[in-house]
């Protein structure tokens, strides 16, 4: 064999060796980034148990009426406080009423600003 | 001048460096072939790491699928003492860290092992000052806790885990092989600095537990929670419980005691306190317990509901022992004397029925057998049978004493009457689910027997609306919506075996609407002063609970009053079951 055909046989070899070599260290350099990346994932979701929690516990009806009542004047109404409503004609007859008197009123939205609604009067 | 060619030496030389690699050749076709498996082997030593996989530990909800508990993560610290040079000053900084003792952490750390735990599951602020050191020999794996958002509600039902997570009460403890899921494994590869990378080499996954969801509604357990604590606290009691169940299945809605615990600090707290008395603690439970001898009565024709019975006004000799009313009276009939819940009228209905009689119907109701709820410590209680019956028992047994009960097993035999004679099994479970939502299993309502014909229960039911309406138990009326109970009131007995004076068991069963049953309810309050009256504690105990509950339900005044075909009701439960 003529020193030509030995060293092109040995710069191949070499060169597959090398890419071999590459192709493996990218393999752990993929495995590396992949932990990193793995462990950032186990924080976010430890996060969001976490955040899901506590949630949960403002949500709790124990939170509720321990701390939630403190500021808001709310009372669970008694029978004789539930207020019966018009028949249903009525209510759709004065539904159109204040349907034309809001028109009015969002033509001149501008000029006045009060809110549609009002509490009702006991 | 040349070099001598000498043969010889060359020869030599020659054959030198043949043996030599010939050798060599001999020597890696040996480890090649056959050392081969064993050096893999401990290449695999090396490089590969095996890791168990841990599964999530399934969740707990309410019917409303709202998480009762949420896994969370913690960190647990672990030591490698042969890496750790300044072992005391460590274990000053640690004990002030985590609040255990110098002594413990000293032993811990001193031991001539690889590996050891100083502290399981620490909270994210002492974990964060543990970083902090620095500290070479000193490491965190990852582990997760229980926690329970709602800290008490139900929580004798959901019951805690130990420090591995595994089940000790409650339905964490019934349920655990469903909870907890199947262990996986890794083989990972790890590089020379024992860091384990993402690339396994083989893998099995765990298989997370399957979600467990109650039959409980954390709104009604809420409300009853609530009322019972005020109830509790307002007659300074030694313990209460109540029961609330769908009369027709048996799911149990709610379930609570007092005194009570916060499930995430279950271990902190004394055994009396987690006790789930609803189904453990057996007592006698008086005047409640007259519903199994008016449906006796009942169903065996020996009285109408206007039959009259002379009640000795108030004093009655029953052979060796004087049994009294807490109010005389006079002539009453049959509806009257449950309504006035009199001793006397009751014991003379009893010498008429017979001791056989009453105890089949005892029987009949659930009463000295387990249910079969699932939840641990289920008590069958104390029923003797109507041959140990001595001559008192005849005046006693009948009117709840020398007879022990639970909690529950008032509230399935008040069930018994609102759903036209069935007794059903409680039970807590209503479905399980992986955690994609699929059901896996679920739990249908089970008729243990039929306790009492359906006309009976509706006759009773008349007679226990007249309880509420005109009796003794007027307190637990509800505007706009019938009630149908029984109160109770039972004395103690003391060390010494004889009743005693000052300490009682308060009771109310009952359920609404009347007509229309939505829910059952038992209250129990033990040892309530200074007043001790189950019309007085627990009477406004149900009427503040199913007020609320029934609103809850959206239960209108009209839908209260339709008349519920028992008959129709029943064979759709039946198709169920089925």
């Amino acid at each position: 064999m003529d020193l030509k055909k030995f060293l092109f046989i040995f710069i191949m070899i070499t060169f597959i060796a090398l890419f071999y070599i590459h192709h493996q260290s990218r393999i752990f350099y993929l495995a590396y980034k992949n932990e990193q990346k793995k462990k950032i994932l186990d924080e976010l979701i430890d996060k969001n148990n976490t955040l899901r929690y506590n949630i949960s516990s403002f949500f709790s009806l124990i939170y509720l009426d321990k701390n939630a009542l403190k500021y808001v004047e709310f009372e669970i109404p008694k029978e004789n406080k539930i207020i019966k409503l018009s028949s249903l004609n009525n209510i759709k007859s004065n539904e159109s009423i204040k349907n034309k008197s809001n028109l009015v009123l969002r033509v001149f939205d501008r000029v006045t600003k009060s809110a549609e609604a009002n509490t009702l009067r006991p | 001048m040349y070099l001598r060619y000498n043969p010889r030496r060359l020869r030599l030389v020659v054959f030198f460096f043949l043996f030599f690699f010939s050798f060599l050749i001999v020597r890696l076709f040996y480890i090649q072939f056959f050392r081969f498996s064993f050096l893999k082997g401990l290449a695999k030593k090396q490089h590969n790491v095996y890791i168990e996989l841990a599964p999530r530990r399934g969740n707990i909800y309410d019917r409303h699928l709202r998480p009762q508990v949420i896994n969370l993560p913690r960190h647990s610290l672990y030591a490698i003492p042969y890496e750790i040079n300044n072992k005391d000053e460590l274990i000053n900084k640690l004990s002030s860290i985590l609040g255990l003792s110098y002594n413990y952490l000293r032993e811990r750390i001193y031991r001539d092992k690889a590996f050891i735990w100083l502290a399981r599951k620490i909270g994210p602020d002492k974990e964060e000052q543990i970083r902090q050191l620095n500290q070479k020999g000193l490491g965190f794996i990852k582990e997760n806790i229980r926690a329970y958002p709602n800290r008490y509600l139900a929580s004798h039902l959901i019951g805690f885990t130990d420090i591995d997570n595994v089940g000790l009460e409650g339905v964490e403890f019934i349920y655990n092989d469903y909870l907890r899921g199947k262990p996986g494994f890794g083989i990972f590869l790890r590089d020379g600095t024992g860091k384990i990378l993402d690339f396994e080499e083989r893998i099995v996954l765990p298989q997370d537990g399957l979600d467990v969801v109650l039959t409980i509604d954390e709104v009604i357990q809420y409300i009853a929670e609530r009322e019972l604590d005020k109830v509790f606290r307002a007659f300074k009691a030694k313990g209460a419980s109540i029961v609330i169940l769908n009369p027709y299945t048996g799911e149990i809605l709610a379930m609570a005691n007092r005194p009570t615990f916060d499930l995430n600090y279950a271990k902190d707290t004394s055994a009396d306190f987690r006790r789930n008395r609803a189904i453990t603690d057996i007592f006698e439970p008086g005047s409640s317990f007259k519903i199994v001898t008016a449906a006796a009565a009942l169903e065996s024709e020996v009285i109408n509901e206007e039959d009259k019975i002379f009640c000795e006004n108030g004093s009655y000799r029953l052979a060796n022992h004087i049994l009294h009313d807490h109010q005389p009276h006079g002539w009453l009939n049959f509806r009257e004397v449950i309504e006035q819940s009199s001793n006397i009228g009751v014991a003379k209905i009893a010498q008429i029925l017979g001791a056989q009689v009453i105890y089949r119907y005892i029987k009949a109701f659930g009463f000295g057998s387990i249910l079969g709820v699932d939840l641990p410590g289920e008590m069958k209680g104390m029923v003797k049978s109507s041959s140990q019956w001595s001559k008192t028992s005849i005046g006693a047994i009948p009117i709840g004493h020398e007879v022990g009960v639970t909690a529950l097993q008032l509230a399935c035999a008040i069930s018994v009457v609102a759903n036209g004679g069935l007794l059903m099994r409680p039970f807590v479970l209503k479905e399980i689910r992986d955690k994609y939502g699929e059901r896996i299993k679920q739990n249908f309502p089970f008729i243990i027997r039929r306790a009492i014909q359906t006309q009976t229960a509706l006759r009773l039911k008349e007679i226990l609306i007249g309880v509420v309406e005109r009796g003794t138990g007027k307190l637990a009326r509800i505007e706009g919506i019938k009630v149908a109970g029984k109160t109770g009131t039972a004395q103690k007995v003391g060390p010494d075996g004889h009743y005693v004076h000052d300490r009682f068991v308060a009771s109310f069963i009952g359920f609404a609407p009347a007509d229309n049953p939505r829910i059952a309810m038992c209250i129990v309050v033990d040892e309530p002063r200074p007043y001790y009256f189950g019309g007085v504690v627990c009477a406004p105990v149900f009427k503040k609970v199913a007020s609320e509950v029934l609103r809850y339900l959206n239960v209108s005044p009209i839908e209260a009053e339709e008349k519920i075909d028992f008959v129709k009701k029943q064979s759709l439960l039946k198709n169920e079951t089925e």
